[in-house]
Order: C-alpha cells, then sequence, then structure tokens
C-alpha cells in the first residue's frame, strides 16, 4: 500500500469516526432523551398505573398540541 | 403525527407528551387524548358540618357529604391536607364511587348538600361535573372548596350546577403565590369574580401565615377588592395558622394579627368577617343593622339560630346567604 492510500484512507476514517461522534452527541441529546422518556413513562403506566385499577375517563378542556 | 396535548382546565396549562402525566398528578396523555385517573375514585368520602367547609351562610347546621381525589393544581408549602393533594393516585387507597352512588349516599345519610373539598376539586373536574349534574337533578345542592386556579371556561359550565363557592385568598400578591403555592394570583381573582358573575353563593377563606400574609396594609388591600368586586356582603373568614407540612418553622398566627385582621376587614367595608381555627365570638353572624346575635357558633355546631326566612330575626334586615333549601 502507497502512502498516498495510507493516508486516504486515514482520512477517511478520521472523517467516518468525526461524523459518528457528532451524530451521537446529537442523538443523545436531542432524540433519545424523548426516546427513553417515552419509554420510561409507558413502562410506568403499564406496570404501576394500569394495575391500581383506575379507570380512564376522558378528560374535558384539552386540545392537541401540533 | 404529533400526540402532544395541552389541559385547558387550570392556567397552568401543561403540555404533556405520550404518557405524561400533568403538574396536578392525575391527567394523563395516552396516546393524544387526554384522560383523567381519578374518575370515580375517591381518596376521601365523609359526612361534615356544613359548618366545616367553611360556610357559614349557606344551610346552617346542615350536613355535607364530602369528597375528595388525590392531587392538586397547586403545592403550598402550608397545605394542610398534604398528604392526599401531593399524593398520586397510584400510591393512594381509594374507594370506588361512581357520580350516582355519590348521590346515593348523599340522600341516604340525609345530606342536604354534597361538597368537593379537602385537595382541589378542580383537578377531578369530570368527575365532580357529573356528580353535581345528577345532584341537581335529585334537588342535592353542590358546594366546593377550591383554590379557585381554574380557567374560566370550565368554571363557567361548572357554575351552572355549583350552589356555592369558599374560595381559598391566599394571600394579595403574586410573590406569595409564586413563591409559596407555585401559581399565580390574578386566575384566582378572575375566578372570584366569574362565580360572582354566574351568581354562586361565594364565601372567601384567608389563612393568615406569621411573616408571609399577615401585611396589614395588603390586608386592607386585599378587603378592598373583595367588596369593590364582589361587595360587602360576601362573609371572609380568616383562619389562624398552626405550623404545618413544609412551613413547621413558623409559630401559629398571635391573637393580636387575626384581630388586625378582622378589624381591617370591617374597615375596608365588608359586613361578615369571620374568625377560623380560634374558639371566639368571632365565629357568631351578627345583624349588620341591629348588631344581635343571628347564629352563635361553637366550632362547627351551631347553638341558636335568629335567622327567620332570610331575615335577621329582630330587625327584619335581609341577611345575604343561602339559608333554606
Amino acid at each position: 500500500m502507497t502512502d498516498t492510500k495510507k493516508s486516504k484512507l486515514l482520512m477517511l476514517l478520521m472523517t467516518t469516526l468525526t461524523v459518528l461522534t457528532i451524530s451521537y452527541n446529537v442523538l443523545q441529546k436531542y432524540v433519545m432523551p424523548d426516546i427513553e422518556g417515552y419509554w420510561q413513562r409507558k413502562l410506568y403506566y403499564e406496570r404501576v398505573i394500569s394495575k391500581k385499577g383506575l379507570t380512564l375517563q376522558k378528560g374535558m378542556y384539552w386540545k392537541e398540541k401540533k | 403525527m404529533s400526540k402532544t396535548v395541552q389541559c385547558e382546565l387550570c392556567p397552568t396549562e401543561c403540555v404533556l407528551e405520550d404518557y405524561q402525566i400533568g403538574g396536578c398528578k392525575v391527567r394523563i396523555n395516552k396516546g393524544g387524548a387526554l384522560y383523567s385517573l381519578v374518575y370515580g375514585k375517591p381518596c376521601s368520602v365523609a359526612i361534615d358540618p356544613i359548618e366545616k367547609k367553611p360556610f357559614f351562610h349557606f344551610l346552617p347546621a346542615t350536613t355535607a357529604f364530602s369528597i375528595a381525589t388525590v392531587g392538586c393544581v397547586l403545592g403550598c408549602k402550608f397545605c394542610q391536607n398534604w398528604q392526599i393533594s401531593q399524593a398520586k393516585p397510584e400510591e393512594s387507597d381509594n374507594y370506588n364511587l361512581p357520580p350516582a352512588d355519590v348521590v346515593r349516599q348523599a340522600i341516604f345519610n340525609g345530606c342536604k348538600t354534597i361538597t368537593y373539598t379537602y385537595t382541589e376539586p378542580t383537578v377531578f373536574y369530570e368527575y365532580m361535573y357529573d356528580t353535581a349534574v345528577i345532584a341537581r337533578q335529585h334537588g342535592v345542592k353542590n358546594t366546593m372548596h377550591t383554590c379557585g386556579y381554574i380557567n374560566e371556561r370550565p368554571l363557567r359550565e361548572l357554575s351552572k350546577y355549583m350552589d356555592a363557592a369558599d374560595v381559598d385568598l391566599k394571600a394579595f400578591t403574586e410573590d406569595f403565590y409564586g413563591r409559596v403555592c407555585g401559581g399565580r394570583l390574578k386566575p384566582v381573582l378572575d375566578a372570584l369574580v366569574v362565580l360572582k358573575d354566574e351568581g354562586v353563593w361565594l364565601e372567601v377563606t384567608n389563612l393568615v401565615i406569621p411573616t408571609l400574609n399577615d401585611d396589614m396594609k395588603k390586608i386592607s388591600e386585599m378587603c378592598g377588592w373583595i367588596v369593590a368586586n364582589l361587595g360587602p356582603d360576601v362573609p371572609i373568614h380568616f383562619s389562624r395558622f398552626f405550623p404545618y407540612y413544609k412551613l413547621n418553622n413558623l409559630p401559629p398566627t398571635p391573637m393580636e394579627t387575626m384581630a388586625d385582621a378582622r378589624k381591617a376587614a370591617m374597615d375596608a367595608g365588608l359586613k361578615f368577617v369571620y374568625m377560623g381555627n380560634i374558639r371566639s365570638e368571632a365565629e357568631n353572624t351578627y345583624c349588620p343593622k341591629c348588631r344581635k346575635l343571628l347564629i352563635e357558633r361553637i366550632g362547627y355546631s351551631v347553638r341558636q339560630n335568629n335567622i327567620m326566612g332570610s331575615a335577621c330575626k329582630f330587625c327584619n334586615t335581609r341577611i345575604p346567604g343561602v339559608w333554606e333549601g
């Protein structure tokens, strides 16, 4: 393998690593808490609240938030 | 597709993601719709004298079938019922008591009134509303003890079935509401005006807490606002504070402060000023014209009642209130 090829491969690896690191940070900051929070809430509802025998009565005075 | 919803019941107007529960602890967004978790599930059920609510100008010496679920729209540091107001429905022991059964129990136990009380009834709005509709059909009156932290639209709808409300006006500064209760004063004042406007019989309660809301200038200002916006006939109950919950570092309200508050209210023009959590003549109702004793109370019991029809037995002056039902 020539030195040019080696440096190109190194560049490619560095770029890939940088992109992956940035993507991971973005995901961890903005996307993963949403997903993690959702699953935590859903599991809490299914494991604790729904087992309590509480009835779900449709609420009055609320709106969908776009 | 977004599954976020916004609750419009109280002025907090929580924005809730899927499976998220509101600040009141009892309303949940599930699949893009808002549900109450406490419908028909009261944690407290009791028969109380109506004077305990306190209502002093509403069917005296009768009993009120009183219900509450867990939860609250505020987080007052002095809450007397924090064990239930700050609890979650999944953590409490709840009765199974649908609206029709509440009314049936009230009638069976000879209660003239159903009172939504102990915690903030706004949090169990749907339960309260459905119960109130059935109660009205059966001639049972509806009353609530509320902090008044509710939006105008739901309050106006509820007022069609509500006969009386005792509103906790906790202080007369936004600072107090923000720091001590986690809410705002303005919506409470708005709610008081709406209740008056809707013809709901109104009484006001103010817990006087040493160092936090015992400034006589502010108390005078508050009473002046009541006279100007609700009228001088609205009874006001000054309650004595005792150390509790997160405010157990403060002393009980001095008797002199209570007396000063009462004097400030009378000077402001209020005709019926009471003191609660204290045994004194300030529990009694006096005729504003002839000054004779109309209703003598000791604690929650009525010793004598000299109101005939709706008027003073001695001088025939009309006494504001709901005396027959």
